[in-house]
């Protein structure tokens, strides 16, 4: 069973972003602002389809774009999978 | 020379920078008392200064306030819509509908030929701005201040939950901003000068886009095309850069915080890139509004395909409406139906799809299969023809 705790789910979209944004991996955080990123909407979706898979829910994209950070987004997606 | 495209410019900032001086007098945002006068002031004496820079009329200023004012009716009405009862009771594309109508049909039909190209550009910025006010659920108690904020002041025309509070910072140094963006005006007059008159028409003398090559652009070589287009598209930008500038500068004095609305577009590295730098205000209202809900919608995803065909339809929709606003500016402007801005349109997220395929088929990420200036280079190309493609429509050529 994969570890659904926001933590993890920080690590995680940090990662999948700094990857797809050919960033180096330390460079995300919890508090950076997705908006700032520039995130192109390809990778927006990719990433949707990644974390339902992960949680075994759906996920608006909308989801994404009200985010002010990644940890929000993170608590955003955790407090809805409950 | 197109003299009128100067006026335009001046109006496109009259209409921007009115709001937040009166903001500014009347809100209760401002921090310091002194702010109430003197950024007022400091707004009046830029008007003035980029009005002398273009030739403005005191007629033509006269128009730009009662403009202003309608406009500001315009924004207490948006007021008057927001609600639950509205958001529940009318579809998104009924909404959108009335704020278009509101603040772009209805003034264009107003305010007639000398003013009505800045109407029309500033109009469709205030009726995305009043939509989003209208259809997002509010955080906070919205007064008649509120609505003059995210209507015409804040030019983030995405009011989503992130931006749903007027939040303001300590002022901020936005002087030399506003600085900047009065010189922006100045260098596309400067570049209206010495743009080579492609092609003489008698036809065409009292259009914005007279000489515009493209008027017969069959007859244009490459390098005759890239020449002939590069300063026009130059000369839009110098004009819609200029207006950003000034509007951030001044919303930077008076302490708000607010991004950019163009990063360096014509460096972007790939096609996709070229719309978080251009006009991003409009990319993120349309990404929000647009693509976001149909490319989550669960009528897209019963019809199977996954992410990718998610992503496509999403795309699809969101430049399919932009360039039917496109179309639908076109005919406020030249009265009659031209569906080249569609086409424009649909034709750059076609673009967009191939090079997504590339992207995902290439055998490493792209740095390693393109270099970057190459990629930099083949994107130029594409917004070139794209813009050369578009900009004589938008001109009524």
């Amino acid at each position: 069973m994969q570890d659904t705790s926001v933590h993890s789910l920080v690590d995680y979209i940090c990662n999948y972003l700094a990857t797809a944004l050919e960033l180096p991996p330390d460079t995300l955080g919890p508090n950076s602002d997705l908006e700032c990123l520039g995130i192109p909407s390809s990778v927006v979706m990719a990433l949707v389809g990644e974390l339902e898979d992960r949680l075994g829910m759906e996920i608006a994209p909308t989801a994404f774009f009200d985010a002010q950070d990644v940890l929000e987004l993170a608590q955003g997606l955790v407090a809805e999978r409950r | 020379m197109p003299p009128e495209l100067l006026t335009a410019f001046a109006f496109n900032l009259g209409l921007r920078t009115l709001p937040i001086a009166l903001f500014a007098a009347v809100g209760r945002h401002s921090r310091r008392r002194s702010y109430r006068v003197a950024l007022p002031a400091l707004s009046l004496a830029l008007l003035a200064t980029a009005g002398a820079i273009s030739g403005t009329t005191a007629e033509l200023g006269a128009t730009m306030a009662i403009a202003c004012l309608y406009f500001l009716g315009a924004s207490l009405v948006a007021h008057g819509l927001r609600g639950r009862r509205v958001r529940e009771a009318l579809p998104a594309p009924v909404i959108l509908g009335l704020c278009l109508s509101l603040f772009l049909v209805l003034p264009a039909w107003v305010f007639k030929r000398s003013v009505l190209v800045p109407v029309v550009v500033v109009g469709f910025d205030y009726a995305l701005s009043a939509y989003s006010y209208v259809v997002t659920k509010p955080e906070q108690e919205r007064t008649w201040h509120t609505s003059l904020f995210f209507v015409l002041v804040d030019p983030v025309v995405a009011y989503r939950k992130r931006s749903v509070a007027i939040q303001r910072n300590s002022p901020r140094p936005g002087l030399a901003r506003c600085f900047g963006g009065l010189l922006s005006l100045l260098a596309a007059e400067l570049l209206l000068h010495i743009i080579p008159p492609t092609i003489p028409s008698e036809t065409f003398g009292s259009n914005l886009f007279a000489n515009y090559p493209l008027a017969d652009y069959l007859l244009l070589d490459y390098l005759g095309f890239l020449i002939g287009v590069c300063p026009w598209l130059a000369l839009h930008y110098l004009g819609v850069a200029g207006a950003a500038s000034l509007q951030i500068g001044l919303l930077g004095l008076l302490g708000f915080q607010v991004a950019e609305r163009f990063q360096r577009p014509y460096l972007a590295s790939d096609p996709a890139d070229f719309w978080q730098r251009y006009n991003r205000y409009v990319t993120d209202w349309l990404k929000y509004h647009v693509f976001a809900p149909v490319a989550g919608s669960r009528l897209i995803r019963s019809a199977g395909g996954g992410q990718g065909s998610a992503w496509w339809a999403g795309v699809s929709a969101a430049f399919g409406l932009n360039g039917l606003l496109h179309v639908l500016c076109a005919g406020l402007l030249f009265g009659r139906l031209d569906i080249r801005p569609l086409v424009a349109f649909l034709a750059y997220a076609l673009v967009l799809l191939a090079a997504d395929l590339f992207k995902r088929l290439a055998p490493s990420p792209r740095k390693g299969v393109v270099p970057q200036t190459a990629a930099s280079l083949a994107t130029f190309h594409v917004v070139v023809a794209f813009g050369g493609y578009l900009l004589p429509a938008m001109g009524g050529l």
